[in-house]
């Protein structure tokens, strides 16, 4: 139920070219002088500072601690006094062979795929804000949100590590320790929701303005 | 001071103009499709009813045993903090204050932030850090990782259950039951409407 001000025709009215200063937080309108939201005190800025460098230098954090995530064994397994390392590919090999495909589906998609994937779509992201003519604005929208999204859900094999550790402490019976690769998982998950947080989504409609 | 006549929208700067809605009914942004606010029924209650009883649940998770893993003989009982605590006997802290911070802190402070905020507005208090409380629950939603955690859960038991009987605690349910909650919480949860009816409380009564 909204009354759009602009047809699709003509240039959009956005905030920007408008100079409103309505806040992203609380959705107060301010007077076009304010600098702090009147309302819930929010510092006002048309788009986010220096968005694109942020979101650059944090994917490249998120790409170097890729190396460590996949190569170091996310967990040790002790057996019978034998001492197994396995890494996030090497568990899904291993769920994949003792037949549990979903689970080794969940965490395949989860700790392998959705990685790289929010990792190139937000590169491809960064460069297409940066060409002059945007064709397709709502589908790279689309790809951001989603992008926003599933971020949390890498977290999965980290979590599976803690609970393993804690359970699973028998002396030489049968023990896990945790492994380096889930301190660089950690990072690299948090640095791409970082990543995605600091990408300003304003910047994929700019030149439609 | 007064409530706004038009929104700039959050994801692509376009001007909207607001129209009042009834229940519902969504207001989304004409040109990204993001959504500005749901109107539910009975919004203000649900939330309410939800957060008590996440917290309550949340609480009631810390008392019992969380898992239990038996085999041939010995077994080992754990508590929700023992995830936690083992990760830091073998040194991980960062992992271990991260798993802390994600699954308990978080959604148990958006849960009291919910409250707090709630309780001003209902009974039309002018409680002191009202606004900076909700702002807060907007800056801690994407942190919230409980329902991540129960995943990785299921996740790992289905792993181990060739090799062991795996049996669950009461605090284990008490922690499935909390994380529906929060998601309920989460659901109705709506940062327009909730500053709509802050500003009412702050400015027009």
């Amino acid at each position: 139920m909204i009354e759009h001000e602009s047809s699709h025709q003509s240039k959009a009215k956005t905030a920007l070219s408008q100079y409103q200063r309505n806040c992203e937080l609380c959705y107060f309108q301010n007077p076009s002088d304010a600098c702090i939201c009147e309302c819930c005190g929010k510092k006002l800025s048309q788009r986010k500072k220096s968005s694109l460098q942020h979101t650059i230098a944090l994917l490249i954090t998120s790409i170097i601690l890729y190396i460590p995530a996949n190569l170091l064994p996310i967990m040790y397994t002790n057996y019978l006094g034998e001492i197994t390392e396995s890494t996030i590919v090497g568990g899904v090999v291993t769920l994949w062979g003792q037949g549990s495909y979903p689970v080794a589906l969940i965490i395949f998609v989860a700790s392998v795929l959705v990685p790289i994937g929010k990792i190139l779509a937000l590169i491809w992201l960064c460069y297409f804000v940066k060409q002059t003519k945007k064709r397709s604005s709502e589908k790279n929208q689309q790809l951001y949100r989603v992008t926003e999204f599933i971020g949390r859900w890498s977290m999965v094999d980290v979590f599976v590590v803690a609970i393993l550790v804690a359970l699973i402490q028998m002396g030489n019976l049968m023990s896990v320790h945790p492994g380096e690769a889930a301190i660089a998982f950690a990072g690299l998950v948090i640095t791409t929701m970082l990543a995605a947080n600091t990408f300003d989504s304003k910047l994929i409609w700019q030149s439609k303005d | 001071m007064s409530q706004p006549s038009q929104v700039t929208c959050h994801e692509c700067d376009l001007l909207v103009a607001l129209k009042p809605i009834s229940e519902g009914q969504k207001l989304t942004c004409p040109r990204c499709r993001f959504v500005f606010t749901r109107k539910f029924p009975l919004a203000q209650e649900k939330l309410m009813a939800f957060g008590v009883s996440g917290l309550f649940f949340l609480v009631l998770s810390f008392a019992f045993p969380f898992l239990s893993f038996i085999t041939r003989g010995s077994d080992r009982t754990i508590v929700l903090l023992d995830s936690m605590r083992s990760l830091q006997e073998f040194e991980f802290f960062s992992v271990a204050m991260l798993l802390m911070l994600t699954t308990i802190i978080i959604p148990g402070l958006v849960l009291f932030a919910v409250l707090y905020v709630l309780i001003a507005i209902k009974w039309k208090l002018r409680l002191p850090m009202l606004n900076s409380t909700a702002k807060l629950i907007s800056y801690l939603i994407p942190w919230n990782m409980a329902e991540i955690f129960l995943i990785g859960i299921l996740v790992s038991l289905i792993k181990i259950t060739s090799l062991a009987q795996i049996e669950f605690g009461y605090s284990f349910y008490c922690y499935v039951l909390f994380v529906l909650c929060l998601t309920a919480t989460l659901v109705y949860f709506d940062r327009f409407q909730l500053w709509y009816w802050i500003r009412q409380v702050e400015f027009n009564d």
